[in-house]
């Protein structure tokens, strides 16, 4: 099964929250295996309570290819890619913003929006080519996820990994998961690597 | 930091001048290049960081910053705009000189008031004597090159050219506010003042008394504003130009003004943020009755242009001349009114777009999709 699903060990989770200095949290998400359950966005709302409409974590289900020869073998194909915020190196949101209220944590990596500056005019929104930051309406201030900064500050991991369902779903240390999917036979990494802005989140198929 | 250090440090750096980093258009948006303050002062006592604004114990109360932030960030604890109006009124009841005179420390000591520096002079207080009755403002200046305040220079006929501009409007002569050479003398002029023993140590305990509470490490100090912080520098030259009446209409190009008339153009998608980032005020937002709306007070605005800066649309632009008059009036006006319309997809209001769907919507929708392309695109080759 391990050779099929790889499974980060816990030993690199564990030496992600050891290793000092500067270092850059992220999610890696194995897409062989996603099933499109969803428990990721269910357990990213439960955890950080947010209204109807903003969600942290979306799982966009793709079909694509072509089904029209019977005689054929049918050559299509159906992905579920959960798009949680990609933590870029260099944030297109925090460029965009006219207030400085995102910041990229030096330590961490992690990039949050500090609700008490924001002005809620969604230029981060605007900017980011994932569709990461949200608008709260009730709030009136804009929302994203934050890695489960206050979860991962307290030694645990985010609740979308937690709850994956599949697990399929990993959080750790960038270089870290990178060095153990290279050595992976079957997981290979593909990059969602769209307007240059360095997204941390690795993606494996 | 323990109590005992900031209250020391409080007796040894306080200083006369308060800074109000809500007003800074520096610290509100990181599109503002603003460095006024930094650039005049003489000193190079001023520092702007994310925490705010900083004025370091090398700081010699000169004045220059209050006079030249146009948005009153920087204030004077004691002897403020106010009193020095109040000052300037009482000694013209003594003198009733036709012509008044202003001078620094270094100046002549005969002038009708002493200033630690000119370059603390604001337009409101080179109109004070003329509001009072004064033919004229005289502004005894020695050769700033020999003072170590002496960058504050450029500030002093900055403010006198506004104020040129300014008595333009109400038909008076430009020149009744001029510069002097006077000569230079080494040693400051200070004003003595003859104080009991009694009334001198009362003070010292009250200003120990205020220094060691505001030492204190307590929340009550750090509480916010409750109302919006007021440009107090601007609200008192309107009170002072209140007393003159307008002759003539004045206009001057935009990058000479202390104010700006602004423009919406209809590219404008009432994200607000130039409503949320003005300073000052000048520029508010309302949304009642489905209507996104964005007034202008016009006497507010000190032509920062953060909004210009920070709108993503360049929807808002500066006219290139502005009426001074603009001063004058009272209350705002309406830029712009638009209807608006509720996105189905996220259920937030929005206006502009030709579809039904938000703009916003439709840009993260497309771009999700880019980006799921692009994955995909390395899955399937």
């Amino acid at each position: 099964m391990s050779e099929l699903n790889p499974i980060l060990p816990q030993e690199i989770i564990d030496e992600s929250f050891k290793k000092p200095g500067p270092k850059q949290y992220t999610l890696w998400v194995d897409l062989e295996y996603c099933i499109g359950c969803h428990a990721c966005s269910m357990g990213c709302k439960a955890e950080n309570n947010t209204p109807v409409g903003v969600d942290f974590n979306r799982v966009i289900e793709i079909e694509e290819g072509e089904f029209k020869d019977p005689k054929k073998t049918p050559d299509i194909g159906v992905y579920f890619i959960p798009m949680p915020c990609m933590h870029c190196g260099e944030p297109a949101c925090m460029a965009a913003c006219p207030v400085g209220a995102i910041t990229k944590r030096k330590d961490d990596g992690i990039v949050l929006i500090n609700k008490d500056k924001c002005i809620g005019c969604r230029y981060c929104a605007w900017a980011c080519p994932y569709g990461a930051p949200q608008f709260n309406a009730e709030a009136k201030v804009m929302e994203k996820c934050t890695l489960c900064v206050h979860r991962i500050e307290k030694g645990l991991i985010p609740a979308c990994v937690e709850t994956c369902v599949a697990k399929t779903r990993f959080f750790g240390e960038m270089n870290a998961i990178t060095d153990f999917v290279a050595r992976q036979k079957v997981a290979k990494k593909v990059s969602v690597g769209a307007g240059g802005t360095k997204p941390s989140v690795i993606y494996t198929k | 930091m323990s109590v005992t250090e900031k209250v020391v440090d409080k007796i040894i750096n306080e200083k006369n001048i308060s800074v109000e980093n809500l007003l800074c258009t520096k610290l509100r948006t990181t599109r503002s290049g603003c460095s006024l303050c930094i650039d005049t002062c003489p000193l190079n006592a001023i520092r702007i960081s994310d925490s705010g604004i900083e004025i370091s114990g090398d700081c010699n109360e000169c004045g220059a910053c209050i006079s030249v932030c146009p948005n009153g960030a920087f204030r004077m604890k004691e002897g403020g705009e106010s009193a020095v109006l109040q000052e300037i009124r009482d000694k013209i009841t003594d003198n009733n000189g036709p012509v008044f005179r202003f001078s620094c420390a270094h100046g002549d000591k005969k002038a009708d008031l002493t200033l630690p520096c000119l370059g603390r002079l604001t337009e409101a207080l080179l109109l004070g004597p003329l509001r009072n009755g004064a033919s004229a403002t005289e502004l005894l200046k020695p050769d700033c090159g020999e003072c170590h305040s002496g960058k504050a220079s450029s500030q002093i006929d900055e403010v006198t050219k506004q104020t040129g501009y300014l008595l333009d409007m109400f038909g008076l002569d430009k020149n009744a506010v001029y510069v002097k050479r006077a000569a230079f003398s080494a040693t400051p002029a200070r004003e003595e003042k003859n104080v009991s023993r009694r009334a001198f140590f009362g003070s010292v305990r009250t200003k120990m008394m205020g220094i060691a509470a505001a030492s204190l490490p307590d929340g009550e100090t750090h509480e916010q504003p409750v109302s919006p912080v007021k440009n107090n520098k601007r609200y008192v030259l309107l009170a002072v130009l209140k007393t003159f009446s307008p002759a003539k209409e004045v206009f001057i190009p935009s990058a000479d003004a202390m104010l700006a008339d602004i423009e919406i153009s209809e590219k404008c998608d009432g994200c607000g943020a130039c409503a949320a980032i003005c300073p000052v005020g000048a520029m508010t937002r309302c949304d009642s009755d489905g209507c996104f709306s964005l007034g202008f007070s016009p006497a507010l605005c000190t032509n920062c242009q953060a909004c210009s800066m920070v709108c993503l649309r360049k929807a808002v632009s500066i006219k290139q001349t502005v009426k001074l008059n603009l001063l004058l009036q009272t209350g705002e006006t309406k830029l712009i009114e638009v209807k608006k319309k509720t996105c189905p997809v996220c259920r937030i209001d929005f206006i502009g777009g030709e579809a039904g769907i938000c703009p916003i919507c439709i840009n993260t929708g497309n771009k999700r999709m880019a980006a799921i392309k692009n994955l995909t695109k390395g899955i399937r080759p």
